[in-house]
């Protein structure tokens, strides 16, 4: 029973979690909704606000500008312009006495002279009649009436601005004003915004004009680096009609704040109010301060609720887990009590009907178990008594006493009777084998044989070959016909029931089983079943008993055979081991045949003419073998080898003393010899020899014998005719190899004599043609020059014939040495150049580079690959020849390839054979003997190497020859 | 006064060759069949220059040449060896013996004659 599982996590914990979840989700989203549409709102309202004082600001600026260009304003009428000189400069002092902003005030005439020029910073100037005609500041306001000049710079910190007004009338001059804009910084500061915050004015440059705090304005403060300040001065370049937003931006003091801008189109300056963000959001703060204690306390709520609510559920719960554990403990006794009223109470009862069930259930296995075993060790007995039965089978096979008397025992024991008998059967009666418990009485009884006649007790059970019981043996037909033995089993031995069994082997009767009590009554089935078993297992034993004498006996055949079998293949071993010496065979034959056939001595007699003389025998000092070493045997009657050269089969002289005819007798008598068996040895139908075994005592060989001595005897046979087969090889072959070596020889000789005249001729005709003897008609020159090339074709095909008959003799000898198998290539290219380029084809050579230093016949290695590069230009003709040669580990590869028609498959071995070409037709075309590609293939087989053709038809090929890089000794020629 | 060549050649037809081709230059050529018969007319005659056939009757090229060799009186004699087996091994046994030069047959008096010529200028 696995042990009840621990809840990895308890229900309470679920409870309080789920609940704790639920409502924190629910308030979570719905202040979080609220907060997030407060804070909406609450962003809208502030920029609108924002905004709205932005304009405010930009309207305060304005109208400060206004009023200054008002204060200047009556210095452009008409009439005080006309005014004395006095009277203007009167004026323009007590303006700017008026006026603080203004720095300097200059009055210029129509035609941009200047007039009057009065000053904070300079001295003040009348009638300088300086001209302004080009200055900005006066033709500034010959379009319009009042022209404001960009912002610029005193001193590099001061704001400045010129602010010229045009005077009324055309032409009539022009009232230009410095004014110093510090004094914005009033205007400014007047402007509230919320607690902290406050506005500032830049120009277009986003230079600061205005600012609450005056050092910033004074060191020229550069705001168009905030990113908010740009941003508005873009959307200013931009479009109009977009209303401008507030926005969120970090200030100089790296405070994050909402700011609003409104622009002064006259001005061309912005005003920018800016309130800290902290301040702006405060009220959305407070908000969300306010959503975090509701849902602390929500929280709190929750916990709380979930803990009374899982309280109520847990603890029946948790009653009935311990009820469940106690009872899956196997407390089948335990009652759970739960009284919730529910579901879980009604779940306790379920669990409490179970286990009243389950109690009832192991009440009844328990009877059933005990009822079980009881049988099982019955079965046990029996089993073991069959195993103890089997056991005795199997471990003495050969003897069944103890196998029938266990059997006995076991059966009388188990089967709850007295004493028990078994009968086998042999022939028509059956005798008693084994008896188990017999009363004394019954002992004299039991010697006879039983008869198996229908009335007699046992005469049911053999005849239907099942088992058969009598109850009460005084009621049975065989008591009551007076069976004799049945009588006394049943008067003396005191059997008042029996059980039968036969003992059926294939359908066969083989024996009776019986087990008698001495009280009445029915054998129960399982005792009839057990017997049978034993029944059964008596068969097994007296087969297994039989089948082991069967095999003993096979196996002692089959081992004899082995040995003759064994014995013949030492023999054919010799044989095929000295094929070519008689004399250890045969006498190998004589020494197994006599061992094997239980003979004293054996000899072996060959045929020579018509006499038989002694050619091999077993060692033995006996007179009568030394005798017969030495004598010619005739056929006649007189001796055992001539009868068989008479008869031509196989004799035997049972007794040579009892024999009238036999004429050795007294030299068999010397060497004890007294039966004699001839075996003829017959060859395709003719006697060649004769095998004679002997024996020193009067025994005829038996028929077994006499077959395996035929075996050897052929055996024999085998190895004379092998010998003289071997020895006709030899001869022959010996034969063979000086008729080559004379063919070759004679080759070798004969193109050296063909050589003699042949060179003295070509002398002569190269003499002749260089004009030694004389000028030469052309005629007689061109016939010559034939003469000549027809002469040097027949010493080249002279000297491949004497190449290769000296190969074949042996003669030719490599002269290893290093080479460069690039000197080879170069050399082989020079002088084929000439003969491909005359038939129009491309010859390439490529030479890896680096190659190794290599060791054979370079004369020869050259002489190859002009032969395959002589034969690729003159079988190809059109395209290119390509010679390879390259090293690859310990060997050199050099590839030939052509483009010319290829060699078929089946050709490819016959070209390298003498005299061969692809066909005749193509060597009467292109020449050539036909024994270069033999001789190359020779040159190169020297070497340790290889030359392989791959090519098919309308291919082209390729002669690839493969050469060990060093050669370090000269190879055979295949 | 003309360049003169012994040719110790045991075949008539080889020596009429060499010699028409060697007199039509313009050079005195004289003439031994054996080897022994070389030996002897270069000691008595002294030429410029020997062509030594190899395989001789008597006495062979090898042996002759080195008998010429040894001789303090015709030492610097240059000899050309002529071999007819064209096998591999002549030339080196040609050295050995003494041969200042060597000459496989079957040649071409065009050879012969440029090889000559190369001696003797």
């Amino acid at each position: 029973m696995s042990d009840v599982v621990p809840a990895r996590r308890g229900l309470f914990a679920k409870y309080i979690g789920g609940m704790i979840t639920v409502v924190t989700l629910v308030l979570v989203v719905n202040r979080g909704i609220d907060v997030w549409v407060s804070y909406q709102d609450t962003r809208a309202a502030l920029s609108r606000i924002q905004q709205e004082k932005a304009i405010a600001a930009a309207q305060g600026v304005e109208q400060y500008v206004s009023e200054i260009e008002r204060q200047i304003g009556w210095t452009t009428h008409a009439q005080w312009a006309a005014g004395s000189i006095d009277q203007r400069y009167y004026d323009f002092n007590r303006l700017m006495r008026q006026v603080p902003d203004i720095t300097e005030l200059v009055d210029l005439d129509g035609n941009g002279r200047e007039r009057l020029k009065v000053s904070r910073v300079a001295m003040n100037v009348i009638g300088s009649d300086a001209d302004w005609s080009e200055d900005p500041r006066f033709k500034g306001i010959l379009d319009k009436r009042v022209w404001f000049s960009p912002i610029y710079w005193r001193r590099e910190s001061e704001p400045y601005m010129t602010m010229s007004l045009a005077r009324a009338g055309r032409r009539s001059g022009a009232t230009v004003a410095e004014v110093n804009l510090k004094l914005i910084v009033d205007v400014i500061n007047a402007i509230k915004v919320g607690k902290a915050g406050y506005a500032y004015v830049v120009n277009r440059d986003g230079r600061l004009i205005a600012h609450p705090d005056i050092s910033q304005v004074l060191r020229n403060t550069d705001m168009a680096r905030l990113s908010h300040v740009q941003a508005a001065l873009r959307a200013r370049q931009g479009s109009r009609d977009e209303a401008p937003r507030a926005t969120v931006g970090v200030n100089l003091a790296n405070q994050n704040v909402l700011s609003a801008a409104a622009s002064i189109p006259a001005l061309d300056w912005l005003v920018f109010v800016e309130l800290p963000l902290n301040e702006a959001l405060q009220p959305l703060y407070a908000s969300l301060i306010q959503t975090g204690l509701l849902l602390l306390f929500g929280i709190a709520l929750a916990a709380g609720a979930a803990w009374v609510l899982a309280r109520h559920m847990i603890v029946p719960i948790r009653v009935l887990s311990a009820g469940a554990a106690r009872l899956g403990g196997g407390d089948l006794t335990h009652r759970i009590a739960v009284r919730s009223g529910d579901e879980l109470e009604t779940l306790g009862s379920s669990f409490n009907r179970m286990a009243e069930q389950l109690q009832e259930s192991y009440a009844n296995l328990e009877h059933k178990v005990e009822a079980r075993t009881q049988e099982l060790a019955r079965s046990v007995d029996e089993l073991t008594a069959s195993g103890e039965i089997l056991r005795l089978i199997a471990g003495t096979p050969e003897d069944l006493r103890p196998v029938f008397q266990s059997i006995l025992q076991h059966g009388t024991r188990l089967c709850e009777a007295n004493f028990s008998v078994l009968w086998t059967i042999h022939g028509d009666v059956f005798r008693l084998v084994a008896l188990h418990n017999i009363p004394p009485a019954l002992a004299s009884h039991l010697d006879q044989d039983m008869q198996s006649g229908p009335d007699t007790a046992i005469g049911p059970a053999m005849h239907s070959l099942t088992p058969n019981q009598i109850e009460d043996t005084r009621m049975s037909p065989a008591y009551i016909a007076g069976d004799l033995l049945h009588r006394a089993f049943v008067d003396q031995g005191g059997v008042r029931s029996m059980l039968s069994v036969p003992m059926v082997h294939q359908g066969e009767l083989i024996g009776l089983l019986s087990i008698f009590r001495h009280d009445v009554g029915r054998f129960a089935d399982k005792h009839v079943n057990l017997m049978s078993t034993f029944a059964d297992q008596a068969v097994i034993a007296v087969e297994n008993s039989r089948l082991l004498r069967e095999l003993r006996t096979r196996s002692e055949e089959l081992s004899e055979s082995l040995e003759y079998q064994t014995a013949t293949s030492d023999v054919l071993k010799v044989i095929s081991g000295s094929a070519f010496n008689l004399v250890p065979v045969l006498k190998t034959v004589a020494e197994t045949a006599a061992t094997l056939c239980c003979a004293a001595e054996a000899a072996l007699f060959l045929r020579e003419g018509d006499t038989y003389r002694w050619a091999a025998s077993v060692d033995s000092s006996n007179p009568f073998l030394d005798a017969v070493r030495e004598q010619h045997f005739l056929p006649g009657r007189d001796s055992l080898i001539g009868r068989i050269a008479l008869e031509g089969k196989l004799m035997q002289i049972e007794d040579v003393l009892d024999d009238p005819e036999y004429g050795r007798k007294d030299l068999a008598q010397q060497g004890g010899v007294r039966t004699l068996l001839g075996v003829p040895l017959v060859r395709e139908g003719i006697m060649t020899g004769v095998m004679v075994l002997t024996r020193h005592h009067v025994e005829a060989f038996t028929d077994k014998q006499v077959e395996v001595l035929r075996v050897f005897a052929d055996q024999a046979v085998i190895a004379v005719e092998n010998v003289r087969l071997f020895t006709e090889i030899q001869e022959k072959s010996r034969q063979l190899e000086l008729a080559s070596q004379h063919k070759s020889q004679f080759l070798a000789n004969m193109s050296h004599e063909l050589r003699t005249p042949l060179n003295a001729v070509l002398g002569y005709a190269e003499l002749l043609i260089d004009g030694i003897y004389g000028e030469l008609p052309d005629r007689a020159r061109g016939v010559l020059e034939r003469m000549q090339s027809n002469g040097q074709h027949l010493l080249g095909l002279i000297n491949e014939v004497l190449d290769l008959s000296k190969i074949e003799a042996g003669q030719l000898k490599l002269t290893l040495d290093t080479y460069a198998l690039s000197a080879i290539v170069q050399t082989v290219v020079a002088a084929t150049e000439s003969l491909a380029s005359a038939k129009g084809l491309k010859l390439k050579a490529v030479v890896a580079a680096n190659l190794p230093a290599g060791v054979g016949d370079e004369r020869r290695l050259a002489q190859v690959l002009l032969n395959l590069v002589g034969n690729a230009i003159k079988f190809t003709d059109q395209g290119s020849v390509e010679i390879v040669a390259v090293a690859r580990g310990p060997t050199f590869e050099i590839a030939v390839s052509d483009t010319g028609p290829g060699i078929a498959a089946e050709d490819q071995t016959r070209i390298f054979e003498e005299f061969q070409q692809i066909d005749n037709t193509s060597t009467r075309r292109k020449g050539g003997t036909g024994l270069g590609l033999a001789i190359s293939r020779r040159i190169v087989a020297m070497h340790g190497g290889a030359l392989i053709v791959e090519s098919a038809l309308g291919r082209g090929s390729t002669f690839r020859v493969v050469l060990p890089v060093k050669v370090d000794k000269q190879q055979e020629a295949a | 006064m003309s360049k003169r060549i012994l040719v110790v050649e045991d075949t008539e037809d080889n020596r009429q060759i060499v010699r028409d081709l060697l007199t039509s230059v313009g050079y005195e050529m004289i003439e031994a069949v054996d080897g022994h018969e070389g030996v002897e007319v270069a000691t008595r005659e002294r030429p410029d220059l020997i062509l030594m056939d190899i395989q001789l009757p008597v006495l062979d090229g090898y042996e002759a040449t080195r008998r010429i060799k040894s001789n303090e009186a015709t030492r610097h004699i240059p000899v050309i060896a002529v071999t007819s087996y064209a096998l591999s091994g002549d030339e080196d046994k040609a050295h050995a013996a003494g041969c200042d030069g060597y000459l496989a047959k079957p040649f071409s008096p065009r050879q012969l004659l440029a090889l000559v010529r190369a001696r003797l200028g």
